[in-house]
C-alpha cells in the first residue's frame, strides 16, 4: 500500500513542503529511502525500527518498503522527518487507519523508546504549513513555544509516537490547545545608555543612527567607550514589529536557537575579528545554516 | 549574519578583520540578503542589519590618549587603516570620533537614559513612516530609494552652497552625497 504524509525541509531560513511517500509491497525484504536523504535522515530506519518495537506496535518489515521524500531533487537533512516517516510507514502497512494523515504537517525526531525529541527550524516549518493551508501540525512537545508565533494554525504538541497515532486516528482533529500569547518585546531592559558618561558627540551620533537606520563607525583609542555605546544601540531602536519578530524568530529557529528570546529585543551580533567567512555568513559543508 | 537581521551587527576592531571577511558585508549592505553557494544550488538568506564598526586610530592604540605618544610610523598607520577598504567606509554613513574621556567626564553625571532617547528615536521614525508609501514597512531614511530621498528633501540656497563646497573640497562621490542627504533628513526628523 501507498501512504503519504507531510513534513518540511528547512533550507537556509525557509521551509519547503516535503511529501513522504511510503510504499509497502510484497517482495524481497528491503528498505530503501530515496529523495536525497543525508546520513541522519537515512538513520531514521534504525530509530523507527527500535521505536516501533519498544512501543509494541506491530509492523511487517519483511516486505519491499520504499520511502520517497518528495521533491526528490531537494536535499533532505536532519532528523525531523522521523515522525512523518514512521506514521507514513504504519499507514502503508495497512494495519492502522489514519484519516488525518496527509492533511497535517508532522515534525519530530524519534527516540528509541518512541518519545519525540525537539528539532530545529520548527517555526519556518509551521509558517510553511500555514501558508500551504494545512489543517494543523504535530510538533514535539518541547517545541510548542514556537507555536505562539504562528496564529491561525492549529498546533498539537505530542510527546510520544503513540500520542501522535491516537491524534491522527480521529476522523476529525480535536481543537488544538491554546499556545499562549506572544511574549511582549521589552526593548532590552538589561543595559542602559545612562551608564555611558560624557561622550556627547558619540551619543548624538548613536541617536541619529538609530533614528534613520544609518550605519556607524566609531573611531577612538581603546577604552573610550566604543563597545559600550554600540551595545546600547538595540535598546534605543524601536521594538520589532510583528512581521519583523516572526521573521527574526524564524531565522533563529532555523539556526537551532531559541526563537522566543529572539523576539524580546532587537538582535545584536558581535563576531570576533578572527571569524572566517563561513562563520560569518553561513553555509559550509552541511545544509546552508543561518549565521 | 542572518542572525543580525532586523538588528545590529557590531564589528569591533574593524582593522583586525581579514579583507575577505569584510568583503562579505558588501552584499548585505547593498541588497539586504546574503547568498550562500551550496553544492546543489544557492541559498538566499535575509541579512538586513545596521552595521556598527569600532576602529582604533592606529595599531598601538595610543593616538588620542591625552598623555600618551603614539609609537607608530605614518606608514604603519596607513597600512593599518588601509585594511578597511574605501568602498566599505563609503557605505558607512556616520564616522564618529570617540575621544578618551577625561577624569571629570568619567566621574561626572550619568547620561540620558535609554528610555528617553528611545522616545525621540520613535518620534523620528514615526515621521519617516508618515512620509513613506503606505504598506511599505522599510521606510527608514537609510533604506529609502534614492529617488525618494531627492524628492523628500528640499534644500534652501544656503544648503545648496554648503553642499557644493563640500563636494568640491572633499571630493565627495555621488554615493557620499546621497548619504549626506539621508543623514540630514534624519537629523531634521529628530529635531523639534
Amino acid at each position: 500500500m501507498l501512504a503519504t504524509s507531510l513534513t518540511a525541509a528547512v533550507l537556509g531560513v525557509e521551509a519547503h513542503l516535503v511529501s513522504v511517500e511510503a510504499d509497502s509491497a510484497p517482495g524481497f525484504p528491503r528498505f530503501t529511502m530515496v529523495g536525497l536523504p543525508d546520513s541522519s535522515v537515512k538513520e531514521s530506519e534504525s530509530r523507527i525500527r527500535a521505536a516501533l518495537r519498544n512501543c509494541g506496535i506491530p509492523f511487517q518489515w519483511d516486505r519491499r518498503i520504499t520511502v520517497n521524500l518528495a521533491p526528490a531533487g531537494l536535499r533532505k537533512c536532519g532528523s525531523s522527518f522521523d515522525l512523518a516517516t514512521a506514521l507514513g510507514l504504519l499507514a502503508a502497512d495497512g494495519a492502522l487507519v489514519l484519516p488525518q494523515l496527509g492533511r497535517v504537517m508532522l515534525v519530530g525526531e524519534l527516540a528509541l523508546d518512541g518519545s519525540l525529541r525537539p528539532v530545529s527550524g520548527v517555526l519556518p516549518m509551521l509558517l510553511q504549513a500555514r501558508s500551504q493551508g494545512l489543517s494543523g501540525a504535530l510538533v514535539p512537545a518541547a517545541c510548542v513555544r514556537e507555536a505562539r508565533l504562528v496564529p491561525g494554525l492549529p498546533i498539537y504538541p505530542v510527546a510520544t509516537l503513540a500520542e501522535a497515532i491516537a491524534l491522527l486516528s480521529n476522523p476529525d482533529l480535536p481543537a488544538a490547545p491554546d499556545p499562549g500569547d506572544v511574549p511582549v518585546a521589552d526593548g532590552g531592559a538589561a543595559i542602559d545608555l545612562a551608564e555611558v558618561r560624557g561622550q556627547a558627540l558619540a551619543r548624538r551620533a548613536l541617536e541619529i543612527a538609530a533614528a534613520g537606520g544609518h550605519n556607524l563607525l566609531f573611531v577612538g583609542p581603546p577604552g573610550s567607550g566604543k563597545t559600550m555605546l554600540a551595545q546600547r544601540l538595540p535598546g534605543i531602536l524601536p521594538p520589532l514589529t510583528e512581521a519583523e519578530a516572526v521573521e527574526t524568530a524564524a531565522i533563529h529557529s532555523a539556526a537551532g536557537l531559541p526563537a522566543e528570546e529572539a523576539v524580546a529585543r532587537r538582535p545584536f551580533r558581535s563576531p570576533h575579528h578572527s571569524a572566517t567567512v563561513t562563520a560569518l555568513v553561513g553555509g559550509g559543508s552541511a545544509q546552508g545554516r543561518a549565521r | 549574519m542572518s542572525l543580525a537581521h532586523n538588528g545590529v551587527l557590531f564589528l569591533d576592531e574593524l582593522a583586525e578583520f581579514r579583507r575577505a571577511t569584510l568583503d562579505t558585508l558588501r552584499q548585505p549592505l547593498e541588497d539586504g540578503h546574503v547568498t550562500v553557494a551550496r553544492h546543489r544550488g544557492v541559498c538566499r538568506m535575509p541579512a538586513r542589519f545596521q552595521l556598527v564598526g569600532a576602529l582604533n586610530p592606529c595599531p598601538c592604540g595610543r593616538t588620542g590618549l591625552p598623555k600618551a605618544r603614539c609609537a607608530c610610523t605614518p606608514g604603519q598607520v596607513r597600512a593599518y587603516l588601509g585594511r578597511v577598504s574605501g568602498p566599505l567606509l563609503d557605505r558607512i554613513d556616520l564616522h564618529v570620533p570617540v575621544p578618551a574621556a577625561t577624569f571629570d567626564e568619567m566621574s561626572g553625571p550619568s547620561g540620558e537614559a535609554t528610555a528617553v532617547v528611545r522616545s525621540r528615536v520613535a518620534r523620528a521614525r514615526r515621521r519617516q513612516a508618515a512620509r513613506a508609501e503606505p504598506g511599505n514597512s522599510r521606510c527608514s531614511n537609510a533604506l529609502l530609494p534614492m529617488s525618494r530621498i531627492r524628492s523628500q528633501t528640499r534644500l534652501g540656497p544656503e544648503c545648496e552652497r554648503l553642499l557644493r563646497q563640500a563636494v568640491d573640497r572633499l571630493s565627495l562621490s555621488a554615493r557620499s552625497l546621497d548619504r549626506v542627504l539621508r543623514v540630514a533628513r534624519t537629523i531634521s526628523d529628530l529635531s523639534d
